[in-house]
């Protein structure tokens, strides 16, 4: 049972966050991880069961509406959390393993909490428990980067994008008077405004993915570590959005536009996650667009299948992950250098390692093929490879230009790095689990191992490597730039509005009219107690008025 | 029953005899003014205990006194479960910038006595049932107002001062001629539920609903009348007395709260979507303005109004039922509201003591800086407390009364918790922090009085009504 797995992460967590000093930090984090292996097998055991549970009690009961936390169990829920738990454990496995953490079990802990967040997100079946689990994600997220620099922009556009989240599900909850999301169906056919709901809620979700207009968050995570920078771009809001994807498609696509909005934004972040991956010359930022079209790739693949999980997904998912691993150790063997030139200056002293590496990419990007192929379906071929040969085609030139184009004169006597063999053999056994299916694929599945492999050596793409020295294209935060300027022309507005309405118009015309008003009633008082002739007769011609006024108010008879 | 009620009232004035016999410069004023506010507070909670809350009985306390029987004047108080949940949000508050002054404010005994006796005029008016009893509170908190003002406010203009005095009469001066107006129909005082029952003629009627409305609109920072309330708030550096300032509108929106809810005659409902109108242009005007402003508490200021405004208009265009989400929200929103004052007042402080830039001021101060970024995240609106959940329930309402009036206060909301989200990004931003400078950070007493806050916040976004078993 789902709930049960969850609360078992819960004490994990609260025992995996406790302070304890740094050599007792290694043994904890050992055991965290010992007992999130049996919590996981527990799991996976529970998924066998065709029986669904649900958990329930009521959280607020307002005369308004009654809120509940719900952990539904059902084979889709935990076909959905399982790729999310499988890969906060290998993260928690692999921070084992390199000491990039200065206290593990912490960090362990903030994996576990996230993880059990998008438990609730993934089982929630009303508006609030699923903006909370949604919140609590992106807060994680927080600890996750844990730099003020790299989170700034990131949260602030998943902030906003939580608040449109708030207003659409406000404008749904107004005409639905429910909060039950089953009920949405109902708004999908009462309900006005859908254009709205549907773009609306959709921004929202193109800015917790990072794509195209919105990747300026995620951008900066190329300021943090890498593994952090990997679980942010897996296990936080781009996944979040993406079950909230699966959540919501079944309102949103009632609108027309749905589906032009989607493959729009989805083509532009392929294209610009192709061109960033191509010409940054930050590593770590080559990652992310990747990582910008992997996203977009399974937004497109969940559309044509309905937005219907299934275990396709999670493999597609997991190999996204290995992939990223395999170029995390990359990225290791080149000294943690984070230009592409630095690392291409490094003297290749780990050989057999990132040979072994380079194989076990082209096995995982046979696998990716595979899943591709299984998933394709029935639906236009063409529009899903160029996706994948736009990936493959930049991936490719990067291990080109790492491993073929080298520049080693600049650097020399360094040592081996040590080889973590534990990692190795981890990432081996989840190559040999995405391949299982090996036997079935399709001879389309080989040729695109081997056409990746000679794209490695020969790449026409690989010599564009002026790009990297080009000074305005790798420092211009051109989308930055956008965002800066939309901002302080709201705040010139408010400061025009501040200036034209409070300064101009109510200070120095309202208030100079009522003090102006005020002191020429003053003045003509004065005048009228000075003994002049005309003051005198206003007095009395007043007067007359005034008793003429209450005599007619009287009825006439006083 | 009703056997501690009138504790609530004069638990304040006693405070205030205390303080005149208190000593100069010391902090004997400041620990009475702390301990009617908690003794205070625990009456509230114990009220709240007593209170039906499943059928929102609206009359649970009530206590009358005979004045002038000749003249037909009984004031009459009562305490219902919005007016102690708002005053539960008062009391806090108000504990909470009290807290909040430095070791120097604390000793100043004219402050902490006009203080404690703005809370009684609060109190006052929250229990007040009767027109003469609600007139007196009414006008009677703004001697201490101005007063503090005058004496602290740091207000560079005179004029601005003495317009937003002269403002405030003339709204007193509205409310006194409606009074007066009731008094002469009535020939007594009366009741507020009862004033739409006196017959008057047409004429008489709208006069006296528009002088009404004018009082409170004057409390209210809707445009142009926000304009004395922002112009005072950017000199106050007391968080007593900037807390004090932002009750202002609080009470022009309990008197809507009070006379609208009741019935509106028809000579002024054709002005209703005027105020509507202004409302919500000045919900986007200020929300702008927050943005382009650099101070926090310029920002703060402008969220305040904004959130103030959102209530404003839940009062007049949503049915009664939602006065219940209205009270939640408020707790919150005051609580938040006073929070944020102290920490940002206390940041500027160690700006100034150390001699360093602003920008950057919570990369000093950890502890401070956690506290600071969950209180902003409340204060925008994230689910975090109950004003989440009753927020979520107020514009859904919104809504679905008209879609576009709902959008456009959306859109304020994002601004004004872009400018706030923005602030704290500015204040946590450690790039040019010098690692040479070292800051104090609070101390361990303020952060478990603040943790409280929290835990208090955070609980209640499960229960809003925890405190009150």
């Amino acid at each position: 049972m789902i709930a049960y797995t969850t609360l078992l992460l819960f004490f994990i967590g609260i025992f995996s966050s406790i302070k304890v000093g740094v050599k007792v930090d290694k043994a904890l984090s050992f055991l965290t991880f010992a007992s999130l292996f049996l919590v996981f097998a527990g799991f996976c055991d529970a998924m066998s069961s065709p029986v669904s549970h649900t958990f329930s009690f009521v959280w607020n009961a307002n005369p308004e509406s009654t809120m509940k936390f719900d952990i539904i169990s059902n084979h889709y829920n935990y076909w959905l959390i399982f790729p999310c738990f499988i890969l906060t454990m290998l993260s928690s496995l692999n921070g084992l393993f390199f000491r990039y953490e200065e206290r593990r079990s912490a960090y362990i802990s903030v994996l576990i909490f996230n993880l059990i967040a998008l438990i609730i997100l993934i089982t929630s079946n009303n508006f609030v428990q699923l903006l909370s689990a949604l919140f609590v994600v992106d807060i994680l997220s927080v600890f996750m980067i844990k730099n003020v620099d790299a989170y700034r922009r990131y949260m602030l556009l998943n902030i906003l994008a939580d608040i449109v989240l708030f207003t659409v599900l406000a404008v749904i909850n107004c005409r639905v008077a429910s909060l039950d999301i089953r009920q949405i169906v109902l708004y999908r056919n009462i309900g006005m405004h859908q254009d709205f709901v549907a773009l609306a809620g959709l921004t929202a979700v193109f800015a917790k993915f990072g794509f195209f207009l919105f990747q300026i968050g995620v951008m900066d995570l190329k300021k943090i570590r890498f593994h952090r920078m990997m679980n942010v771009l897996f296990l936080s809001s781009p996944l979040a959005s993406m079950i909230l994807l699966l959540k919501f498609n079944a309102l949103w696509r009632t609108s027309a536009y749905f589906t032009a909005y989607l493959d729009l934004v989805c083509i532009l972040t392929l294209v610009w996650g192709f061109l960033g991956s191509i010409c940054a010359d930050n590593f770590k930022a080559k990652v992310i667009y990747w990582q910008m079209s992997f996203w977009a790739l399974f937004v497109e693949l969940l559309r044509f299948h309905g937005f219907i999980w299934f275990s396709g997904f999670t493999f597609l998912f997991l190999e996204m992950y290995v992939i990223c691993m395999w170029l995390y150790l990359l990225y290791y063997f080149g000294r943690r250098r984070v230009s592409m030139r630095q690392i291409k200056s490094m003297p290749l002293i780990n050989k057999k390692e990132i040979a072994y590496i380079l194989l076990m990419i082209i096995a995982t990007i046979a696998a990716l093929a595979n899943t591709l192929t299984i998933l394709y379906n029935n639906m236009n071929r063409y529009y899903i490879w160029t996706f994948a040969a736009l990936f493959m085609l930049s991936l490719s030139a990067v291990l080109n230009q790492l491993l073929l184009h080298r520049n080693t004169k600049i650097i020399s006597n360094v040592n081996e790095m040590p080889v973590k063999y534990p990692v190795f053999a981890e990432l081996m056994l989840l190559c040999a689990f995405l391949l299982q299916d090996w036997h079935y694929a399709e001879p389309s599945v080989w040729a695109s191992a081997v056409v990746f492999a000679l794209l490695c050596a020969f790449n026409p793409i690989a010599k564009m490597e002026f790009v990297y020295g080009i000074d305005t294209l790798q420092n211009k935060d051109i989308f930055g730039r956008i965002y800066h300027i939309l901002i302080k022309s709201l705040r010139l507005c408010g400061r025009f509005f501040w200036l034209l309405i409070d300064r101009i118009f109510v200070e120095k015309f309202v208030l100079a009219l009522l003090i102006s008003a005020i002191n020429n009633s003053l003045r003509f008082f004065r005048r009228l107690h000075k003994s002049r002739l005309g003051g005198g007769f206003v007095a009395i011609v007043s007067l007359i008025a005034l008793l003429y006024y209450s005599y007619y108010q009287a009825g006439g008879k006083q | 029953m009703t056997d501690i009620f009138p504790l609530l009232l004069l638990l304040p004035l006693l405070g205030c005899l205390f303080i005149l016999f208190a000593k100069k410069n010391d902090n004997n004023s400041f620990h009475v003014v702390l301990f009617t506010l908690l003794s205070n507070l625990a009456v509230i909670v114990r009220l709240l205990t007593q209170i039906n809350r499943d059928n929102n009985d609206l009359q649970s306390f009530h206590i009358a006194y005979s004045w002038l029987e000749s003249k037909g004047i009984e004031l009459v108080m009562d305490a219902n479960l919005f007016s102690l949940l708002v005053l539960l949000g008062i009391y806090v508050a108000f504990i909470i910038a009290v807290v909040g002054l430095t070791p120097q404010q604390r000793k100043n005994k004219s402050q902490m006595l006009l203080g404690l006796y703005f809370v009684w005029n609060v109190t006052g008016l929250l229990c007040a049932n009767d027109m003469v009893s609600f007139y007196i509170f009414f006008a009677g908190m703004l001697i201490p107002l101005f007063l503090l003002i005058g004496l602290y406010g740091n207000i560079k203009k005179n004029s601005t001062l003495y317009l937003f005095f002269a403002f405030n009469y003339a709204g007193i001066l509205c409310l006194l001629t409606a009074m007066l107006f009731v008094y002469k129909y009535h020939q007594g005082n009366v009741e507020l539920q009862d004033i739409a029952l006196i017959k008057m003629p047409a004429g008489a009627a709208v006069v006296v609903w528009t002088s009404v409305c004018m009082a409170f609109i004057s409390r209210i920072p809707i445009w142009p009348f926000h304009y004395w309330i922002s112009s005072i708030n950017s000199g106050l550096r007391s968080s007593l007395v900037y807390v004090m300032t932002n009750m202002l509108p609080l009470t022009g929106l309990y008197g809507f709260l009070r006379f609208w809810q009741i019935t509106i005659p028809k000579g002024i409902l054709p002005f209703v979507p005027v105020v509507e109108i202004f409302g919500i242009m000045t919900m986007l005007f200020i929300a702008l303005i927050g943005l382009s402003h650099k101070d926090f508490l310029q920002k703060l200021f402008s969220y305040n109004t904004v959130y103030y405004l959102l209530f404003l208009l839940t009062t007049i265009m949503l049915p009664e039922a939602y006065i219940i989400n209205i009270a939640y929200s408020l707790i919150t929103f005051l609580i938040v509201n006073s929070s944020l004052t102290v920490l940002d007042l206390w940041a500027e402080n160690a700006c100034e003591e150390n001699n360093c830039d602003y920008r950057g001021i919570l990369a000093y101060m950890p502890r401070l800086a956690v506290i600071f970024a969950f209180f902003v995240l409340v204060a925008v609106g994230l689910p975090l407390s109950a004003m989440f959940w009753n927020n979520f329930v107020l514009i859904s309402a919104f809504f679905r009364t008209s879609f576009t009036q709902g959008l456009l206060m959306m859109i304020a909301i994002c601004i004004i918790s872009t400018a706030l989200l923005y602030e704290l990004f500015i204040m946590r931003d450690a790039t040019n922090k010098n690692p040479v400078i070292e800051i104090e950070d609070i101390s361990d007493t303020k952060v478990a009085f603040l943790m409280a806050v929290i835990v208090f916040l955070f609980v209640s976004f499960f229960n809003p009504l925890w405190f009150a078993f």
